[in-house]
């Protein structure tokens, strides 16, 4: 049995099925030709013969298809086993591959989570500044632009405000004229304040995670679509918001209101083809040039010398050279210093008028093209040599000159549950302090931070909305004003 | 030589009333037993049944074929495209040393079985009864 299978499995005919069929139907009609030729020679005519042939032969069609079945059932059984195989293996192919496909997604999906992982860390190593050593979870804010070291800063847990974060992260530079802050949440309206004029007198506003504060020399931060040359100047809310930032714009800019008020009740009452109102409108279109021309000048150099106390001194023909860097600290005169070409942080410090201590200090560099920060070390002695300082600086970076004993791209590492206060202004290391676990005064504070020269009050803000007052900084150390407590959250700005 | 059977086919496959159907085994035998002589044809191998069996036995000559089909299907016969004494081509079955094994076993078989069944219809006694 099996035997037979075996040899019925590899035996079948190969040809087609067709020829198969021709060949049996070849063999019928010989045999029914055959019986004709007998039938004819027993005297039947052809046609009965022909029909009694068929008689004694049987179907044709239906004895073709028994042998078909006869001759090819094996290899028909075969192709259906085949089909069925090769259905199977196709199954299990079209399985495989789907699910090879499902598992190379799910792989990628967690890649990318790993590599999002991996940019989160690698942000938080190279980030800069924190209020607490990393720890999760972390909400971060951001500060970039002109203070003394952007990057990402830890919110502490007590939260934290613009002011306190700016001071965190050392103060504005001289050159800031707008503060622009891009509140994380959606539903917040970003706002930009003037440096110099909105922050001491507005409300202190709160940072959440992922808010981004811009500090920059340039009046339109935040503006993103800006454009002086084009922007309307019936737009009143921007217009107003420039004319705080500028006095002379904002008289040119109510002038302008009046000339427009002035014309529309003239065209109402004799229309528009009078000659006053002809009139008003030159004066209205010349309200507008001045105002257009006063905006650019803003936004371009004279910005600079209108900077209130600036203590650069760039004369007006260097403010075209390619190199204007930014240096602060401790140097005899702080400012933006323009250069023909690179220069090094030597070039630069001895161009800001030198140093005027003597104790070693550390010069951070903080650059323009990728906000990394490079660092080195430099005293008063070693200016002399020519391969002191020799770290180049490029355009737009800034160059923070400070007396802590080394530099570090992380200076501010506290314990996580230690409450911060905030200090700035002069002295020498403004930023957070944490506040020890017995405590600290403000006098005791403020010789940690070191006194700059020229300082006189102390003005201290207790708590995120508490009271201020301010001492003066010589009663204090004479003891005729009272030393007071540093809590959490403070805030002390030297003036 | 095998006897007539009387036989059960499908109502389709059924000769005319009169004459015995043939078992399909029986049919086989008949033509192994043809083309023991010489190989032939169809039409050869059908009037040589008929001879043989004395026009007692004439089978719808069609189904031959299905059984020539299933012997050369088991190797019991071979075949190849030939010309008749009339020049007409024509397939000749032939049989193959399997073949001639299979007559053998099968007439020993009929024999054995028709002596029996000689026996059964005369009355006589089984051998194996009679020792």
């Amino acid at each position: 049995m099996s035997r037979t299978l075996l040899r019925s499995l590899f035996s079948f005919d190969p040809r087609p099925t067709s020829e198969v069929e021709d060949e049996m139907r070849a063999e019928f009609d010989t045999h029914l030709a055959m019986l004709e030729d007998e039938l004819a020679q027993q005297g039947l005519d052809p046609t009965t013969a022909r029909q009694q042939a068929l008689a004694r032969f049987g179907n044709p069609t239906r004895l073709a298809r028994e042998g078909t079945a006869i001759k090819l059932g094996d290899r028909i059984m075969l192709q259906r086993i085949n089909l069925a195989l090769l259905l199977v293996v196709g199954a299990a192919v079209i399985f495989l591959l789907v699910h090879n496909q499902r598992m190379t997604s799910r792989n990628m999906q967690t890649m990318e989570q790993l590599s999002a992982t991996i940019a989160v860390l690698q942000e938080r190593t190279q980030a800069a500044p924190m209020f607490e050593p990393a720890g999760p979870p972390q909400k971060l804010i951001y500060l970039e632009g002109l203070v003394a070291m952007p990057g990402a800063y830890v919110i502490p847990p007590e939260g934290i405000t613009l002011r306190r974060a700016i001071a965190a992260a050392g103060g504005l530079h001289p050159d800031a004229r707008s503060i622009h802050l891009d509140y994380g949440q959606p539903d917040m309206t970003d706002i930009t304040l003037s440096a110099s004029d909105d922050l001491p007198t507005r409300d202190d506003p709160r940072l959440a995670a992922n808010d981004i504060v811009t500090v920059s020399s340039d009046l339109y931060t935040g503006i993103p679509t800006f454009n002086p040359e084009t922007f309307d100047l019936n737009d009143s809310t921007l217009l107003d918001r420039l004319a705080k930032q500028d006095a002379p714009l904002g008289r040119m800019v109510s002038r302008r209101s009046e000339i427009k008020a002035s014309l529309e009740e003239a065209a109402g009452r004799w229309g528009s083809d009078h000659r006053d109102v002809r009139s008003a409108q030159v004066m209205l279109k010349g309200a507008d040039t001045a105002i257009r021309s006063r905006i650019i000048e803003l936004s371009g150099k004279l910005k600079r010398a209108e900077r209130p106390n600036s203590s650069s001194s760039i004369p007006s023909s260097e403010q075209d050279l390619a190199v204007r860097v930014s240096i602060s600290g401790l140097v005899a005169k702080p400012g933006t210093y323009s250069f023909a070409k690179s220069a090094s942080v030597r070039d630069l410090i001895l161009q800001a008028g030198g140093i005027n201590t003597d104790q070693p200090l550390t010069v951070m560099v903080t650059r323009a093209r990728d906000g990394q920060r490079e660092g080195t070390s430099i005293s008063k002695n070693a200016l002399h040599n020519p391969e002191c300082g020799n770290l180049w600086v490029d355009n737009g970076d800034i160059v923070r000159v400070s007396a802590s004993p080394e530099y570090s791209t992380n200076p501010v590492v506290q314990p996580v549950e230690s409450p911060m206060c905030y200090v700035a202004g002069r002295v020498h290391r403004s930023g957070p302090y944490a506040i020890p676990k017995d405590g600290v005064t403000l006098m005791r504070l403020l010789s940690t931070c070191g006194l700059r020269d020229g300082a006189t009050t102390v003005t201290h803000t207790r708590g995120l909305n508490g009271a201020s007052h301010t001492i003066e900084i010589a009663k204090l150390m004479k003891g005729d004003a009272a030393d007071i407590p540093v809590a959490g959250m403070d805030a002390i700005e030297v003036r | 030589m095998p006897a007539p059977k009387p036989d059960k086919q499908p109502p389709d496959k059924q000769p005319p009333k009169d004459q015995p159907e043939l078992l399909q085994g029986t049919l086989e035998v008949m033509i192994l037993r043809t083309l023991s002589r010489a190989p032939n044809h169809g039409y050869g191998i059908a009037r040589s049944i008929e001879l043989a069996s004395g026009k007692a036995l004439t089978i719808e000559e069609g189904s031959l074929y299905p059984a020539l089909y299933r012997l050369e299907k088991r190797g019991d016969l071979a075949s190849d495209w030939g010309t008749t004494d009339a020049n007409r081509k024509a397939k000749f079955y032939s049989l193959t040393p399997r073949g001639q094994d299979k007559l053998k076993e099968q007439v020993a078989l009929w024999e054995r079985l028709s002596t029996a069944v000689h026996r059964v219809l005369a009355g006589e006694p089984t051998p194996e009864r009679a020792q």
